[in-house]
């Protein structure tokens, strides 16, 4: 992506019979994106098909909202379900996963005057009936992970409501948008929170501390006893 | 309705063996193909995947874990002693699990054949008349769960996939199915277990409802069905040359020392 010109529109409508076409989303003058990939992944799934990325949220005991774990990568949305469980659940971390592809994630990163919902969404999902409601993810800060912040229904989403979000609690500096129903949630505790004992996953699964405490007290009573 | 068995210190003694040989059983399958399983940790075909696989083959070990525990409980061996301990031919499981690990079609093949099996096996343990083994079975039936789904969406990328997937699946599937006819292997001591409860079907019933239930899938995807006859002599302590070296491999540290405490 090119460095944001200031002169120049912030993108270009083109639109045939009223219905905006792919040009709106001609990446170099905007600054809508899809999040970003780096140089690197760009290069490397170039050469293979390693599958769709998916990015996960999570939420604990202790989070009162979801938050941004990570992204993996999939070749579907169901084995991205399972990759999840596996990258952000197998230690029992979490009591609910959020698994969004990342095709149907918008990112808006500045303030000013913002196209129509409807044209910004209508390249990222399927035809059909619009989605009434959208996810709202904010950053606050840089290197932090991205917060659920609200839902929005589609009538609300405008550059108003959407400053609004940006201008609370310091102000956000990055906004991620998805359509509700593209959000695929896992929350079976089956899988999440499985019954047997997986202590040993954990880092402080193997007690090395207690079997030294053991340790040294058995030295103890060897060197008393003699 | 028959009695049930609330702990191991209540088993009467002609039940005794027979049900240590059922918990070997359940637990050296379990073991082995974790085991197996285990070896793509690092090269599995995807980086999800073989966080994926580790994880289900931890499980396995998991699970051999528990049926190991209960064994202990009846001979009061420490469960290290019960799963290293052995000389081959005290091993009881089938040999299904105990070949090589082979490529990831062989892998998802095997565990497919075995975890299908396995489903059936686990249900008809659930309502056993020993308590220990049920309660244990509630917990892993949970975990098993996701163990399926996942065999199952594999088996069928690879059935409708390329060629090479195809072909590769279709030899793993050919070269499986003997072994495969050995994981409902009749045993000598079913009477007195089935008499007791602790079973609550035969083996020849399981492998029939086992049968009928995989061969539809098994002629959707166009996937070799099993012969006549099968391998049979795990469940008696009879196990291929690829357990030799499995269990020459997996019992070496433990041989070093078989005193020592971890």
């Amino acid at each position: 992506m090119g460095p944001h010109n200031d002169t120049a529109p912030l993108y270009r409508a083109e639109t045939t019979n009223g219905v905006a076409t792919s040009e709106c989303l001609s990446v170099s003058n905007l600054e809508v994106s899809m999040p970003e990939e780096d140089a690197l992944t760009q290069t490397a799934s170039s050469l293979i098909d390693e599958g769709e990325v998916y990015e996960i949220f999570q939420q604990d005991q202790r989070d009162p909202l979801p938050h941004h774990g990570g992204n993996l990568r999939a070749a579907d949305a169901e084995l991205a379900i399972h990759y999840a469980r596996e990258f952000y659940g197998r230690r029992q971390e979490s009591l609910k996963l959020w698994i969004i592809p990342r095709s149907a994630l918008l990112e808006l990163r500045n303030q000013t005057p913002l196209p129509a919902m409807t044209a910004l969404f209508g390249n990222n999902i399927e035809s059909g009936p619009k989605p009434q409601t959208y996810a709202v993810f904010g950053q606050k800060h840089p290197g932090h992970p991205l917060l659920w912040l609200q839902d929005l229904e589609a009538s609300e989403i405008d550059e108003v409501t959407l400053n609004h979000i940006q201008s609370m609690a310091d102000g956000i500096i990055r906004l991620w948008l998805c359509p509700r129903q593209a959000i695929l949630q896992l929350d079976n505790q089956d899988l999440l929170q499985p019954p047997l004992d997986r202590s040993y996953r954990r880092l402080d699964g193997y007690n090395i501390r207690e079997k030294l405490r053991i340790a040294r007290e058995r030295v103890r009573a060897q060197r008393g006893a003699s | 309705m028959k009695k049930e068995i609330p702990s191991a210190e209540v088993v009467p003694a002609a039940l005794k063996q027979p049900l240590i040989d059922l918990l070997l059983a359940l637990a050296d399958d379990e073991f082995i193909l974790g085991y197996w399983d285990s070896e793509w940790t690092g090269i599995a075909p995807v980086l999800e995947e073989d966080v994926a696989c580790s994880s289900i083959a931890q499980d396995e070990i998991g699970h051999a874990r528990l049926f190991y525990q209960e064994v202990a409980a009846l001979t009061s061996n420490n469960i290290d002693a019960i799963a290293y301990g052995r000389q081959i031919h005290e091993y009881r499981q089938t040999q299904l699990v105990e070949r090589q690990r082979g490529d990831w079609a062989f892998t998802i093949a095997r565990r497919y054949l075995y975890e299908t099996a396995d489903q059936i096996r686990l249900n008809s343990l659930a309502n056993s008349t020993y308590l220990p083994l049920s309660q244990a079975i509630t917990k892993i039936q949970r975990e098993e769960i996701y163990h399926q789904m996942h065999v199952q969406v594999w088996l069928e990328r690879l059935a409708t996939g390329t060629t090479e997937a195809r072909q590769r699946l279709e030899q793993a599937v050919d070269s499986l199915w003997p072994d495969a006819l050995g994981l409902f292997e009749p045993d000598t001591s079913e009477n007195i277990l089935l008499q007791s409860g602790i079973i609550t079907v035969p083996q020849a019933q399981l492998q029939q409802t086992w049968l009928m239930e995989i061969a539809p899938i098994f002629e959707r995807f166009q996937l070799p069905l099993p012969p006549i006859t099968g391998h049979l002599g795990g469940r008696r302590g009879q196990h291929s040359e690829d357990f030799n070296l499995l269990w020459e491999q997996m019992t070496m540290v433990y041989r070093l020392d078989p005193q020592a405490s971890w």
